[in-house]
């Protein structure tokens, strides 16, 4: 039994039995005259993503990175991540975005100009979801009011009204 | 945030990914007469501190270990259970210090692998860690319970309602169905 237990141990695939998970962040607060939006994606999830798009090797957060990249993610991200801000679908500014310092992802800054007051906000982020069974979506808000959410956007999720 | 973590570590436990933790809970609770249910309470409360203090000591960063040795340990302790359990001799149960220290023990390797998923959860959170951890670890508590209750209220009445189901058919069965589990995560 002993032999058959060590023997067991030596011939464990360690690497293929990693799992793996699927999570993405965002941070939405609002300031006086804008929100700042940043969002943080796994860039391997991305490359999968754009490569079943068709997009290969675009080489994400790479020196050699395709000059498409940036329009490409900031179109992804206008189609999953969709705010509502007083009744409107808000458009924003891309701001930029950096590789996250262990390499493995993105932090994209977004900004969207506010329209005066804030009456109602809700909110919907379908980020990989489509293309990932497993992928879970935190996002956090925090509004000028103090209204704090901590929200979680999976396969099925709707959109979620804050305000 | 609580409600956040809560959900997340509840979501965790009833994932098909997460069999390896049903696989666990199905071959402890096969283990024991489900009449016992004293010593069942005590086992399972065994391996949910084993689990939450390594679960809070890897969130915490008091200790950082290999996380694919972690993932491959796990399938491991369910083997080993499932194989004491059916071994001809009974090896562990009679000393109950040794069987609650073993579940103990088994509890801490799982407690790691959960971490991996929080830590991926919390991913670039620079927020207070309590609240994620005991939201994510009392997720992670109802969604065992909500497992293992119907597994013990089956094999309750499988003993009274059949004079031919004993022990011996009740843990062989548990702890069969988490061998084969164990194995299927190992080389499947």
């Amino acid at each position: 039994m002993k032999a058959f237990l060590f023997s067991l141990c030596l011939c464990l695939p360690f690497e293929s039995s990693l799992h793996e998970y699927f999570f993405s962040h965002t941070d939405i607060i609002e300031k006086e005259t804008t929100f700042e939006i940043s969002c943080n994606i796994f860039i391997d999830d991305l490359e999968n993503m754009f490569e079943a798009d068709g997009f290969k090797a675009l080489n994400l957060g790479t020196t050699k990175e395709d000059p498409r990249v940036d329009s490409l993610l900031n179109n992804y991200v206008k189609d999953k991540l969709k705010l509502n801000i007083n009744k409107q679908a808000a458009s924003w500014d891309w701001i930029g975005k950096e590789v996250s310092e262990d390499l493995m992802s993105f932090w994209i800054y977004l900004e969207v100009p506010k329209k005066g007051k804030t009456n109602t906000f809700s909110i919907d982020n379908k980020i990989l979801t489509e293309s990932i069974a497993q992928q879970k979506n935190i996002v956090n808000v925090l509004l000028e009011d103090n209204t704090k959410r901590y929200l979680l956007f999976q396969k099925a999720s709707k959109t979620k009204i804050i305000k | 945030m609580f409600k956040l973590y809560l959900q997340l570590g509840f979501e965790h436990i009833l994932d098909v990914a997460a069999i390896d933790h049903l696989g666990f809970l199905l071959v402890l609770v096969s283990s024991i007469n489900p009449k016992h249910t004293k010593k069942l309470v005590g086992l399972i409360t065994a391996f949910t501190i084993g689990h939450s203090v390594s679960l809070a000591a890897a969130t915490l960063n008091w200790v950082d270990i290999d996380t694919g040795i972690i993932e491959s340990l796990i399938p491991i302790t369910i083997l080993i259970s499932a194989l004491i359990n059916l071994a001809p001799t009974k090896i562990l149960p009679k000393n109950n210090r040794l069987l609650f220290g073993t579940v103990i023990f088994f509890g801490l390797i799982h407690g790691l692998g959960f971490s991996n998923y929080l830590s991926e959860a919390m991913r670039n959170s620079d927020k207070s860690i309590l609240i994620p951890l005991l939201g994510f670890n009392i997720g992670v508590e109802l969604a065992q319970l909500l497992l293992v209750a119907p597994i013990v209220i089956i094999g309750s009445i499988l003993y009274n309602r059949n004079e031919k189901f004993n022990e011996k058919l009740w843990t062989y069965t548990g702890s069969g169905i988490g061998l084969i589990i164990s194995l299927y995560i190992i080389f499947g």
